[in-house]
């Protein structure tokens, strides 16, 4: 094998193999497979795609990017652990395949066609590794070069988005005899923007509407992109840089992933690299890539993916903790962090106010903000994209809680006021917005346990009951419902304090309660 | 080091001088163990017979085949998989004995075809005992008759059925189905010299692993028979580390001994174990069809036979057309089917 064969060796299949219990049916295709590799044909995939994103996942992993990092942890048995230093440092040693977040992350985006934020200082191959994703969704790398748009102070939403044709310009009567000579990166299935915090404000909002909407608008004109994967690169994952992001850009972000640094052990990999003149972005192998057909395939089979109803609830009652801000408002549908923030207040300051709860235990008063739809919907997205990518049809625990850190990292605001982060063992996660994140979802699954929710939750019981139907129900039955409903909040209002997951609770329960009420009297009127 | 004779490869070699010293090197970066002798060797000895086959079939090829032979001969060499000390002499003999009258079919696919007769080697060296002689010689014998390198490389695969490779009998009959008439014929093993049998006997045949297509369409009385005696003691080469089991699941037996669980394929042509893990299946099916006795008595629908060989048997499993059985003190699997009765 050459140095370059090398380069392009792409990891035997499967490389996540599934644990045999089905006999295996053999092909005498497989007569010609062995130690002499024959070139592969570079045709569309026929079967189910996961196994090409992981090959295409070790390959960027083994020879793309030096990024020898495991920071995506599965394990199947109990991992070895070691502990360093006075500060009781961890390192395990996964006992399952695991994976590093700088590769892992951008080619699930790829695949779901989302927007990742790369963050890291310069040089650390933020933008090389968002050229590789061009480069395996089967754009030339010249084409890829030409379409990266570089942010900077003085870029204007021409420079973005593209120039009215003057000859037009000049005669048009109406805007609409205006032509626009649109960018050629708009209509590219990839979309890299490098140093977006480098944009002037105004350009920003124009690169606003394309993430967020998906078009571009000058003059009236409109231009339709395709379905993208959008990278984002920044020296500086507060926003900051010449320019700050404005919110709603920062919003649209699905994930961000870090840039880890370079592990000097690896120096020869990189002195190897300059003497054979190696450039991995040249040379991917070209059974690495996707076609447009496949992506498409990949989004569909990736959104089959299912989600079991323990895990979602578990999900759901992590989600719970955030929004909810007793300070916040008299009624308790305000009573949210944005309420608060709507109306300009001080949070940290009316988080003084609250009484009686346990600061510490209390997790919802770690954030500054709860969760939107659109965290949600990029939550559910990013973790079928992972189950997915692991070959497995239905998400697990770990690919929730592996995921989660990455998808909320720019999207739950720290509050560092709170007492929980003076803790002697907790200070690293003012820093470490993914250790952090990962511990509220282990503190969050603990209560969830605490709570004995997976086997006695009765407002689930109620949903259940609810999403039964109300046809054919009597109005014995509705009042007996309403009873249900009315005893359960009475038991809470007496033993309990109000935390953010009551709040989600009490509220679901208030609806069913109106629910039942309109329906009882309609029954009572038709009868 | 090995002196290349004057001809065609030492001119295609001369003309690529520089890249080919050039990525010989690179690939030593990589394993120390490439040494230029190995490879002189090959080049002079498997390479070279080949480029000289090549030349007279198309002058203007032999550029593209040196360079896919010399890449493979370089990747080969750094597995330890080619040359005079390879671990894999099968693939040696692939080049030497098959690769000059492969030419016609290397100058199309220089690299495919190159690396799919030496894998195909290999994999007949690993599994089966005499299946690489028979593969080759029926490879030499019908490379005439292949119209290109897709029909040579699809022969391909239904002569390693046939010499040996029980565990690809489904799918090389589905490409049997693709070749053109004689072509099809010819690499069942039926003799062109003789009135061939029709296509729906061969297609019936084909349906009883016990029956060698060769032989279809004569008219014969079938029986219960011992078709094969096949595993063995794992130190004299066998699967089984201590006397096996037999059950069955999905149409597949598997026989299991207190280490590993093997998947058996078996026809007339061969028998291949397969290891399946150190877990059986969690399903395991019923054995349809055979009945076996303890005195060693076989019925299968009207036949019946006593096998005084397979009495105190310790487990059996059948697939439709084949019983498995085992015995206490036996490192074997025995294997009794319905077959036609030998001609006289």
């Amino acid at each position: 094998m050459s140095f370059f064969d090398r380069f392009r060796q792409v990891s035997e299949a499967p490389t996540r193999p599934p644990k045999e219990d089905r006999i295996k049916r053999f092909d005498v295709a497989d007569l010609y497979e062995g130690p002499a590799a024959a070139p592969a044909p570079a045709e569309e995939t026929k079967g189910a795609l996961d196994e090409k994103l992981r090959q295409a996942y070790f390959w960027v992993a083994n020879h793309a990017i030096i990024s020898p990092f495991y920071d995506i942890e599965y394990n199947d048995g109990p991992p070895q652990a070691f502990t360093f230093g006075d500060n009781k440092v961890t390192v395990t040693l996964p006992s399952d395949q695991s994976y590093s977040s700088y590769v892992l992350l951008p080619l699930l985006n790829l695949a779901v066609r989302r927007r990742c934020l790369l963050v890291g200082g310069p040089g650390r191959g933020k933008t090389a590794i968002a050229m590789l994703m061009g480069i395996l969704a089967g754009y030339p790398l010249r084409e890829i070069k030409r379409a990266i748009q570089h942010g900077q102070p003085q870029m204007t939403i021409a420079d973005l988005l593209g120039n009215p044709l003057p000859s037009t310009l000049v005669a048009a009567k109406t805007m609409a005899d205006v032509q626009i000579a649109w960018r050629q990166w708009l209509g590219m299935g990839i979309k890299i923007i490098d140093e977006y915090n480098r944009i002037p404000t105004r350009t920003q909002s124009a690169l606003l509407t394309v993430m967020a909407d998906n078009y571009a608008e000058i003059y009236d004109q409109i231009y339709e992109c395709p379905p993208a994967a959008w990278y984002l690169t920044a020296n500086d994952d507060l926003g900051g840089g010449t320019y700050q992001v404005i919110e709603a850009l920062r919003d649209r972000i699905d994930v961000m992933v870090k840039a880890l640094h370079f592990n000097t052990r690896f120096l020869n990999e990189l002195l190897l690299r300059i003497e054979d003149g190696i450039r991995p972005e040249e040379i991917v192998p070209p059974q690495l890539i996707f076609t447009t057909g496949e992506l498409d395939r990949l989004e569909k089979e990736i959104l089959a993916v299912t989600l079991p109803a323990p895990l979602r609830r578990r999900l759901e009652f992590f989600a719970s903790h955030f929004e909810f801000f007793e300070p916040a408002a008299r009624q308790i549908e305000y009573m949210t962090k944005d309420t608060a923030k709507l109306a300009g207040a001080d949070i940290s300051n009316l988080f003084t106010q609250e009484t009686g709860k346990d600061k510490v235990a209390d997790i919802g008063g770690q954030t500054q903000n709860g969760l939107s739809v659109r965290a949600f919907l990029t939550i559910l997205t990013f973790v079928k994209a992972m189950a997915y990518f692991r070959g497995q049809s239905q998400v697990s625990f770990d690919d929730v809680r592996n995921l989660l850190p990455f998808v909320l990292h720019d999207k739950l605001v720290q509050n560092g006021d709170n007492p929980f982060f003076d803790q002697k063992d907790a200070q690293g996660f003012r820093t470490d917005q993914v250790s952090w994140i990962r511990h509220l979802f282990d503190l969050s699954c603990k209560e969830y346990e605490r709570l004995n929710l997976d086997k006695d939750d009765p407002v689930a019981a109620l949903m259940v009951e609810f999403e039964q139907g109300l046809e054919g129900v009597s109005e014995k039955q509705v009042r007996q419902r309403l009873v249900g409903i009315e005893r359960i909040l009475g038991q809470w209002s007496k033993a309990r304090k109000l935390y953010g997951h009551m709040y989600d609770d009490i509220l679901k329960l208030k609806y069913l309660h109106q629910r039942y009420t309109n329906y009882l009297k309609w029954v009572q009127w038709k009868n | 080091m090995e002196k290349l004779a004057p001809g065609p490869l030492a001119d295609a070699l001369k003309r690529g001088r520089e890249p080919y010293n050039a990525r010989f090197a690179q690939a030593r970066r990589l394993s120390r163990k490439l040494n230029p002798e190995d490879l002189a060797w090959c080049l002079a000895h498997l390479a070279d017979p080949i480029a000289r086959a090549v030349h007279s079939v198309d002058p203007a090829r032999v550029d593209s085949v040196v360079e896919a032979l010399y890449d493979l001969a370089v990747d080969l060499l750094a597995k330890d998989a080619l040359g005079p000390a390879s671990r894999h002499p099968a693939i040696n003999r692939a080049w030497a004995e098959l690769g000059p009258a492969a030419a016609r079919f290397l100058v199309q696919e220089p690299r495919l075809a190159a690396a799919a007769l030496s894998n195909a080697a290999y994999h007949l060296a690993q599994e089966t005992g005499t299946g690489l002689d028979r593969w080759l010689e029926d490879m030499k014998r019908l490379a005439p008759l292949c119209p290109d390198a897709a029909a040579f490389l699809a022969v391909g695969q239904v002569i390693a059925w046939r010499a040996g490779l029980a565990h690809f009998r489904a799918s090389a009959i589905q490409v049997w189905h693709r070749l053109p008439e004689p072509l099809g014929q010819a690499a069942l093993g039926i003799d062109p010299a003789a009135s061939p049998p029709p296509r729906e006997a061969l297609i019936q045949a084909l349906a009883d692993p016990w029956q060698d297509p060769a032989g279809a369409g004569s008219a014969r009385k079938f029986e219960l028979a011992l078709v094969a005696r096949v595993g063995g003691f794992r130190g004299f080469g066998g699967p089984f580390i201590s006397p096996p089991e037999v059950t069955q699941t999905e149409g597949t037996i598997l026989a299991f001994d207190r280490e590993y669980c093997h998947a058996l394929y078996a026809d007339a042509f061969g028998a291949v174990f397969k290891r399946h893990g150190s877990d059986l299946p969690s399903r395991l099916d019923q054995t349809p069809g055979f009945n076996l006795e303890p005195s060693g008595r076989v019925t299968k629908g009207h036949l019946s036979k006593v096998f005084p060989e397979l009495a105190g048997f310790t487990a059996f499993a059948a697939t439709p057309t084949t019983l498995a059985v085992t015995l206490p003190a036996s490192h074997y699997v025995f294997l009794v089917a319905v077959r036609p009765e030998p001609s006289r």
